[in-house]
């Protein structure tokens, strides 16, 4: 159950953190995802774009179509306010879990 | 490269999604699926390799639409849909089923409007049955601890035979001290007495022994009971009246207790008012206390006591029985004369009042079973012809992943629905029907008149409307939740395995619905030939044109004993001058209402028998006139005239049954008899008059004897009166008359001769009158029935028509083929049905008058009705068939 919940939530904050600064699109933000992860984590479309529509639908992501000089219309997800605070929410959330994590597993100190 | 759009569409149709918004996914899911192939490319894969890569992205078939359910604004699941949730909650699942039978059923409203008669029929005329049933023989009588009532009659201590009589005040008594097993045992008498006002009334009365309210447990509302005391004195002191008397009559004056009235011309005090609602014995308005130790009342030979007990708790009927049976055994040794044959026969109060009414309920109850068996068959026979149209449907449900059951469930919800349908509709027939059965409902039908739609006739609606629709929908459910998936979903998949089997179904059901009907039409045959019969008896006297009506006069202390006659002669002389009467003469009973009165004789000239063994005749006292108003004929001698008067010679008047049973071979005139009238009174036989069926019409004559009032003795009688013209329309110058020689005589009790024959036969005919109808119903339903299967079956095999058309097959020949395949099966049905009938009317024959169960001629004309209207139902989808064009019919799918 815990997996679950830090899998999906962890997911949403990886999305989220990868529209902070700019908007990107379905395609980037999974290659994105992929190449920091080292290849450890990869999204298959049938999950990531349900996702991005959830973050869209609670309001956290604006997707909209942005056409570019020579390429295809894509669609460009990016953060909004309401995102914003949730993704620093989540952040402080994960630095207290991962931080917890640490100091269960790691070396013990005298 | 793939057509990306092509397969994300796909994988996305099951959602339903808006248009522009599934065009919106399929545009941005597609870029990703292509940026990812070109980038597989660019890498140096085959087109083959980035392909399945790509794709693979995609992951498996179903969880893209998986996953955006729960995101996107899906269309809800389509509830027609069955069974796309396996395992969901039972209510949820009904009320699924019930949303979604009623849509089905709304969708063909000419299927459901004839299933839901058919069975409305059935339904309404078993709720209506059942509560008559209910009401009349299981409902326990109005009084507390009603199961401890009981009746005693008596019973012929040689045979163990009751005779439907009444015993008398002595024996009463003896029971009353030596029984052990009542908590109360009382007597009654019913009777009319004149309560005198402003105007005479007769008022329906009965004279009771000490404890006879405490017997059926009602104590008077205002004032007191009777106590033994009352039995004591002298000829009536006290009375109770009822509620209904009391309001009438005394204006609810509670001051009224204690008060002095006048009855039958004595004074009597009002002791006690009872409840409303008492009424016993049945219409008694006035209960007086009955003066046990009176001299009248203390003759062993004179029976005209009714008996009723209240048993002790825990005492059963049979011990109780027992006990009577004893004492009467020690009444006989100690009175041989008697009371030698004298013995009792105990029964329930409930068993007494209703008993002669179970075998008429049982049969109807059972028609009525048959009749709503056929309707079920009928709406089997629909639901099936609808299973085989709609197995495309359950096929595109059952692949969608519906289990059987789960579509099973849902047949059998909507045929309970139909047949809940069916039953609301039957139990409004039912209360229409029973206000009818009510009104119809002859006069000595007892208990009728309380029946009232109730709680219970609703539930038993519902509950046979729920096994009904089980019933009906069971095979057709089965049938159709196991369709053959690929056949059922090619177009053209009709007429195949399945449709022979359904087939073989409905044939059996029209088999099953040709034998309920035979069954019910022999039943109702044989009634209503009996009742033929029972119409055409000769009563031995001419009802028509007569009119009958009481006349009671005033009980006179001390005035003559023949001052009676006196009046009915003046009267009679009157009447005689009203223009339009024929004729006309009082009897002291009349025949089939109900009064009766034997007694004892000798005959001159013969060895005087035994007391215990003297013979017993029927005893009628009667003025001139009387038998001429009836127009009972003379057969030999003469009838009474005016100059047979007191102090002449007495005269008696016997009938041919007398006549043949006492004195055959013998001349009957001249004869001399001594009658038992509490006096003797000896006479000679003037006269032989034709034999009158006085207790009913299907009873044996009785030997009976006729004496003059004028000698004999007659305070209460029933006036007849033949007219010329409308008889009814006399009544009121009778009554003139009647009023102007008196006007303490109160006329009670008016009705035409006819009206009377009519009623006699009440109970045979309200029985072959509704076992009529019911078999009328069983006959259209089972006709309707079987024309339906031929129809359809003429549908199903159109193709094949059609090619044995083309084949240049006879037009005849095609119509032979298709009436001989119904009728055969029908004809089997006529024969299980004959043989059952066999069987089953047998136990109707105590209900038949001069007609065997195995009637020859009933048993040859119901098989002739059945396969007629068989013919009937299948010659008209044949005919149809032979006149088909047989290109249309080849075409035809």
């Amino acid at each position: 159950m815990l997996e679950r919940e830090l899998k999906k939530g962890s997911a949403e904050l990886l999305i989220l953190s990868l529209v902070e600064k700019r908007q990107r699109h379905g395609y980037e933000i999974s290659k994105l995802i992929e190449e920091r992860s080292g290849g450890t984590l990869r999204f298959n479309v049938a999950s990531l774009y349900p996702l991005l529509y959830r973050l869209e639908k609670r309001g956290w992501l604006e997707g909209r179509w942005v056409e570019k000089e020579g390429q295809r219309r894509r669609r460009y997800y990016r953060l909004t306010a309401q995102g914003r605070q949730v993704l620093a929410s989540q952040r402080r959330g994960w630095d207290t879990f991962v931080e917890a994590i640490r100091r269960i597993t790691g070396p013990e100190h005298a | 490269m793939p057509d990306w759009r092509a397969e994300i569409s796909r994988r996305l149709a099951a959602l339903r999604l808006a248009p522009a918004r599934e065009w919106e996914i399929v545009e941005e899911l597609s870029q990703h699926l292509n940026d990812r192939y070109q980038e597989l490319r660019a890498a140096g894969s085959t087109d083959a390799e980035a392909c399945e890569a790509a794709l693979a992205d995609l992951s498996e078939e179903r969880l893209l639409a998986a996953q955006l359910r729960a995101v996107e604004d899906v269309a809800p699941p389509n509830p027609v849909v069955l069974g796309a949730r396996e395992r969901n909650s039972m209510p949820a699942d009904l009320w699924q089923d019930i949303r979604y039978s009623v849509r089905s059923l709304a969708a063909s409203p000419a299927f459901t409007l004839v299933a839901v008669m058919a069975l409305a029929l059935g339904m309404g005329a078993n709720t209506a049955v059942f509560s008559v049933f209910r009401g009349v023989l299981l409902n326990p009588l109005p009084y507390p601890h009603a199961d401890r009532l009981v009746w005693l009659s008596p019973a012929d201590a040689r045979t163990g035979q009751t005779y439907g009589g009444a015993i008398s005040p002595p024996d009463f008594v003896d029971f009353r001290k030596q029984s052990t097993s009542f908590e109360n045992l009382s007597a009654f008498l019913s009777m009319d007495l004149t309560l005198n006002g402003t105007q005479a009334e007769r008022v329906p009365a009965a004279g009771v022994s000490a404890g006879f309210f405490e017997t059926l447990g009602t104590r008077p509302a205002l004032g007191r009971s009777f106590q033994s005391g009352d039995e004591q004195v002298g000829w009536p002191q006290a009375a109770i009246l009822s509620d209904g008397l009391w309001r009438r009559h005394f204006g609810a004056d509670p001051a009224v207790i204690g008060q002095m009235i006048s009855l039958d011309g004595k004074s009597v005090t009002v002791a006690g008012v009872m409840p409303a609602g008492f009424e016993f014995p049945k219409g008694a308005q006035l209960w007086e206390p009955m003066p046990l130790r009176y001299e009248e009342m203390t003759v062993r030979r004179f029976h005209f006591l009714r008996v009723i007990g209240r048993l002790k708790p825990g005492v059963s009927i049979q011990r109780a029985d027992q006990e009577m049976k004893s004492i009467c055994a020690g009444l006989a040794r100690v009175y041989p004369d008697s009371n030698r044959y004298f013995s009792s026969q105990l029964v329930s109060l409930l068993e007494q009042m209703v008993g002669s009414l179970r075998p008429t309920l049982t049969l109807l109850l059972c028609a009525v079973g048959f009749v709503l068996s056929i309707a079920c068959a009928n709406v089997a026979h629909l639901q099936l012809a609808r299973a085989a149209a709609r197995q495309k449907e359950i096929a595109i449900r059952s692949s969608l992943g519906a289990s059987a059951g789960r579509v099973l469930r849902q047949l059998l919800t909507e045929s309970v629905l139909l047949a809940l349908l069916g039953g609301a509709l039957g139990a409004l027939l039912a209360v229409f029907g029973l206000k009818a059965l009510v009104a119809l409902h002859p006069a000595n039908l007892p208990r009728l008149e309380e029946l009232r739609p109730d709680a219970w006739m609703f539930a038993f609606t519902a509950g046979v409307s729920i096994l009904t629709g089980l019933l009906s929908g069971i095979a057709p459910a089965v049938r159709a939740a196991r369709p053959d998936l690929a056949d059922s979903l090619k177009d053209g998949g009709r007429g195949g395995s399945t449709g022979r089997v359904h087939h073989r179904m409905h044939n059996v059901l029209v088999t099953a619905e040709v034998a309920f009907a035979v069954v019910l039409l022999a039943g109702a045959g044989l009634l209503v030939r009996s009742f033929q019969r029972l119409e055409d008896v000769d009563p031995g006297f001419d009802p028509a044109g007569t009119l009958a009506m009481q006349i009671t006069l005033p009980m006179r202390p001390g005035a003559s004993d023949h001052s009676d006659a006196d009046f009915h002669r003046a009267l009679l002389e009157r009447l005689a001058t009203l223009p339009g009467v024929e004729a006309a003469g009082l009897v002291s009973e009349l025949p089939l209402s109900g009064q009766g009165n034997d007694t004892l004789f000798t005959i001159d000239g013969r060895p005087a028998p035994k007391p215990s063994e003297r013979p017993d005749a029927d005893d009628r006292t009667i003025t001139p006139g009387y038998l001429e108003a009836m127009r009972i004929p003379l057969l030999k001698g003469r009838y009474f005239t005016a100059a047979d008067r007191d102090g002449g010679t007495n005269v008696i008047i016997v009938s041919r049954a007398f006549a043949d049973q006492y004195l055959r071979g013998q001349e009957a005139l001249g004869q001399h008899l001594t009658i038992d009238h509490g006096f003797p009174f000896h006479g000679e036989i003037v006269g032989v008059v034709g034999d009158v069926r006085h207790r009913s019409l299907a009873s044996r004559p009785r030997p009976t004897m006729y004496t003059p009032d004028a000698q004999a003795y007659m305070r209460r009688g029933t006036l007849v009166i033949r007219g010329r013209i409308n008889a009814l329309g006399m009544a009121g110058a009778v009554r003139r008359e009647v009023a102007a020689l008196n006007r303490d005589v109160p006329v009670s009790g008016i009705q035409t001769m006819r009206g009377l024959v009519f009623d006699a036969v009440g109970e045979p005919r309200f029985r072959t009158l509704l076992l009529a109808v019911f078999a009328a119903v069983a006959l259209l339903l089972a006709a309707a029935g079987i024309y339906g299967v031929m129809a359809y079956s003429v549908t199903l095999r159109m193709h094949e028509i059609g090619i044995r058309l083309a084949l240049g097959a006879d037009r005849r020949a095609v119509l032979g083929l298709v009436v001989g395949g119904g009728m055969k099966w029908a004809a089997a049905g006529v024969a299980i049905g004959l043989a059952a009938a066999f069987g089953l009317t047998r136990l109707m024959a105590a209900m038949l008058y001069e007609v065997r169960p195995t009637d020859p001629v009933n048993f040859a004309t119901v098989p002739l009705i059945l396969l007629g209207v068989a013919f009937l139902a299948c010659y008209l989808p044949a005919r149809r068939a032979s006149r088909l064009d047989a290109v249309v019919a080849l075409r035809h799918e």
